[in-house]
């Protein structure tokens, strides 16, 4: 299996809070995409807490890709429970407002 | 003229006040007197509303003059949250108090003032995983909306203060920018609001944005609903609007027209130190969830 792996800490550095802040994690995955057959996003144990960020580097994943490849080609590593909550929680907010333009 | 604070400045307690202010931003009078002398208790609401009516009538070049609270004890809070510190009032100097964030004037996103704020509160209480991310959230959310929609030019002020015996912590964040109305019909879908009171129990709904892009609308949405399930509180002027959403009760918001309209937003909000910042996805969701 092909791996690679995304860690948000040294990437991102201190910059964890804005839209923009989210988009760079956002575009390396989407370039890794097609790359890889699994794309582990480490979290390095930090409380990130912003719905902007997670909403941007990971919520329009939902938006724009097909849930069952998500489930299994994302992994999230060393997140925080509140964190690993709220992805969902927008990640879900996403799929329903997807429903809700297609009918 | 004169702003005279009452015994209790907090949300409830704040109606004359603000009409006060509103008044001495219209007012042809140039010296400006803030009058605490009867003040006896301040909240992180009524340490942002001072310092932030101060600052602003110093930049609209009014004389403002200060009668500090004859309270001892308020003398005192005033010294550690860091408002005479703020303002170099000459007081006594007395130790900083560690359960209580230091009001501070942002202008620009300070993630590490952020994470101080849980930091302090760390060191005195323990919180939850779910509390901590909570108090985080509501932090970033609130301040992520001053300084991308609210055009204020002098930040926003922010305090944070825990009640032990309580079991809350009570966050303030207050800007004099263009308000909720202002801010969302910037968004041409919202272009036609009128009401201050529309549109900010518009701003909390799901996917509501002024980005005219229409991206994003989650933050407040998002913070509501775990403020909820955590049973805190949170009180949200601007305009002449005031709304309050106090989860504990579970109630209905309850709204109140403001005399003058406050030229701004301040969201006021209480996190329950003693209840598990546990939180419930919503009806509806897909079996398994997705991350």
């Amino acid at each position: 299996m092909n791996k690679t792996t995304i860690k948000i800490k040294q990437i991102c550095k201190k910059n964890l809070v804005t839209r923009e802040d989210g988009m760079v994690i956002h575009n390396l995955i989407l370039d890794k995409w097609n790359k890889f057959d699994q794309i582990e996003i480490d979290f390095g144990n930090i409380l990130i807490a912003s719905v902007s960020f997670l909403d941007e580097a990971l919520g329009k994943l939902a938006s724009d890709l097909d849930v069952n490849e998500i489930r299994r080609k994302i992994h999230l590593k060393n997140i925080q429970d509140f964190d690993r909550n709220l992805v969902n929680t927008i990640s879900i907010s996403r799929l329903r407002q997807k429903k809700q333009v297609s009918t | 003229m004169e702003i005279v604070f009452p015994k209790l400045f907090t949300t409830a307690y704040s109606k004359g006040v603000l009409r006060d202010w509103g008044l001495a931003r219209l007012t042809n009078e140039q010296e400006i007197v803030i009058n605490l002398s009867k003040c006896e208790f301040i909240t992180p609401f009524g340490i942002t509303v001072l310092a932030g009516i101060m600052n602003e009538l110093l930049v609209r070049t009014k004389t403002v003059s200060y009668v500090p609270p004859t309270h001892r004890g308020m003398r005192k809070f005033l010294t550690r949250i860091g408002f005479v510190k703020f303002f170099q009032l000459r007081e006594e100097l007395t130790q900083i108090y560690d359960t209580a964030v230091q009001l501070r004037r942002l202008q620009n996103l300070d993630p590490s003032y952020i994470d101080q704020i849980i930091r302090v509160f760390e060191t005195n209480l323990r919180l939850s995983p779910g509390v901590k991310g909570l108090l985080k959230l509501s932090i970033n959310e609130t301040m992520m909306n001053v300084f991308e929609f609210s055009s204020s030019q002098l930040g926003c002020y922010v305090c944070a203060q825990m009640y032990r015996n309580a079991h809350q912590i009570r966050v303030c964040i207050t800007d004099f920018g263009i308000g909720i109305l202002g801010s969302l019909r910037n968004n041409p879908k919202y272009a036609g609001l009128t009401e201050s009171s529309q549109a900010i129990k518009l701003a909390v709904e799901e996917g509501v944005t002024s980005r005219p892009s229409g991206v994003g609308g989650k933050g407040l949405y998002t913070l509501q609903s775990f403020l909820k399930v955590n049973r805190g509180r949170m009180v949200v002027i601007s305009g002449d609007a005031k709304i309050l959403w106090d989860f504990w009760k579970g109630k209905q918001p309850s709204e109140n027209i403001m005399d003058i309209p406050f030229e701004g937003t301040i969201v006021a909000m209480r996190i329950r130190t003693d209840r598990e910042g546990v939180y419930v996805l919503q009806d509806g969701i897909p079996e398994n969830v997705i991350f």
